[in-house]
């Protein structure tokens, strides 16, 4: 059985994060999977400007930066009970296709995998979710690059909605055209779900083994090679730079 | 786990000063939500030409820096659906953008919502 990479970060700055997101996806070192639990922060999405999205002045002890991929606000409260997930693919009809959404329902294929495991109703919603019984439980985000994709995404187990909505400028246009009376019916998390605290280790274990099925392979733990390193460093002054951040 | 030396982080007086030099303008806004996302639009106007453009959203559109692309290209439009459309398009034909669930009309869209707010 073919084997792909496996890292799991640990808790990290969002920073640092995204800098070894990128140099994963642009280094060489193959199919990977990896997990990773945000610090308390917010990570913009490529198109979204800080001030328009954000109510900076709520928002002074969240660390901020953006990733290279479209996009929503990823917001990650101190409970750090979301698990943040990432893939790089190489793009081929089969296992990464071509086609956007295809690519998305195909990853997000373990989001749902994993949830049915738990008993849950998921579904993948176009063009990036996965729903519980039609509630968000997971936002995902795809950016390509030389024949690769690189998918981001986080499973929420627990959610601070009155915290995201105050730090937050989500306009009413926003959810109109999915009938949700509010954002508080429109997303949902596993220990509501399951009206009970899973152990996220366990939460983990089940996807990463929902990922080896779906994708037919073993995950072999390893780390960044040491060109993977020197790309992340040479990555780091954009992810902290207000420049990237506050454009 | 990375050593980080030799850069400054963000600080939060760039940060307001920024975010009142965007808002001290006499940009006129507009929102629209395609299918792919939320498109906000912040456009000024000077003798029936875009002079200053900017969007933010959570859409998707590939190869992302195209945006910049498209936005260089706004500047110096007439203000006009007509023609704001068929500049959107021809940009999108030649960095061959995708955006699923998003397309041309929606951008047009945002801004002929800022323009008539």
């Amino acid at each position: 059985m073919e084997e792909w990479r496996f890292i799991d970060f640990g808790l990290v700055d969002i920073r640092d994060m995204m800098a070894m997101d990128e140099a994963i996806l642009k280094g060489d070192e193959g199919n990977t999977f990896f997990f990773w639990t945000p610090k308390k922060s917010i990570i913009l999405g490529f198109f979204q400007k800080a001030d328009v999205e954000l109510n900076l002045d709520q928002c002074k002890d969240y660390t901020i930066t953006r990733r290279i991929s479209g996009g929503g606000i990823a917001f990650s409260d101190d409970r750090c009970r979301q698990i943040n997930y990432g893939v790089v693919g190489t793009i081929d009809n089969d296992l990464f296709p071509l086609d956007i959404i295809e690519s998305y329902k195909q990853v997000c294929g373990v989001l749902i995998d994993t949830l049915v495991h738990y008993g849950l109703n998921a579904a993948f919603r176009p063009i990036n979710d996965v729903v519980v019984d039609n509630k968000k439980i997971s936002g995902n985000a795809q950016t390509r690059w030389e024949g690769k994709l690189l998918q981001n995404g986080t499973l929420l187990l627990d959610f601070d909605i009155e915290e995201m909505l105050r730090i937050s400028n989500i306009p009413k246009e926003k959810f109109l055209d999915k009938k949700i009376a509010s954002i508080r019916e429109g997303l949902t998390w596993l220990d509501r779900e399951l009206g009970e605290q899973r152990d996220m280790e366990e939460v983990r274990a089940v996807m990463k083994g929902k990922f080896e099925e779906r994708f037919h392979v073993r995950l072999k733990s390893a780390g960044l090679s040491p060109k993977e390193k020197s790309l992340t460093e040479s990555l780091l002054p954009k992810y902290y730079s207000s420049e990237w951040v506050y454009r | 786990m990375i050593a980080k030396v030799g850069f400054k982080e963000q600080a939060n007086e760039y940060i307001l000063s920024k975010e009142h030099r965007f808002f001290q303008g006499r940009m006129k806004k507009g929102i629209h939500k395609s299918k792919g996302g939320l498109i906000r639009s912040f456009v000024l106007i000077e003798s029936g030409q875009i002079k200053e453009i900017t969007i933010s959203g959570d859409f998707f559109l590939f190869p992302e820096e195209a945006i910049f692309k498209m936005l260089d290209k706004l500047k110096g439009t007439p203000a006009i659906r007509d023609e704001i459309q068929k500049n959107i398009e021809e940009t999108y034909r030649i960095e061959n953008i995708q955006s699923p669930g998003t397309a041309p009309s929606d951008f047009t869209e945002s801004i002929m919502k800022a323009l008539e707010g």
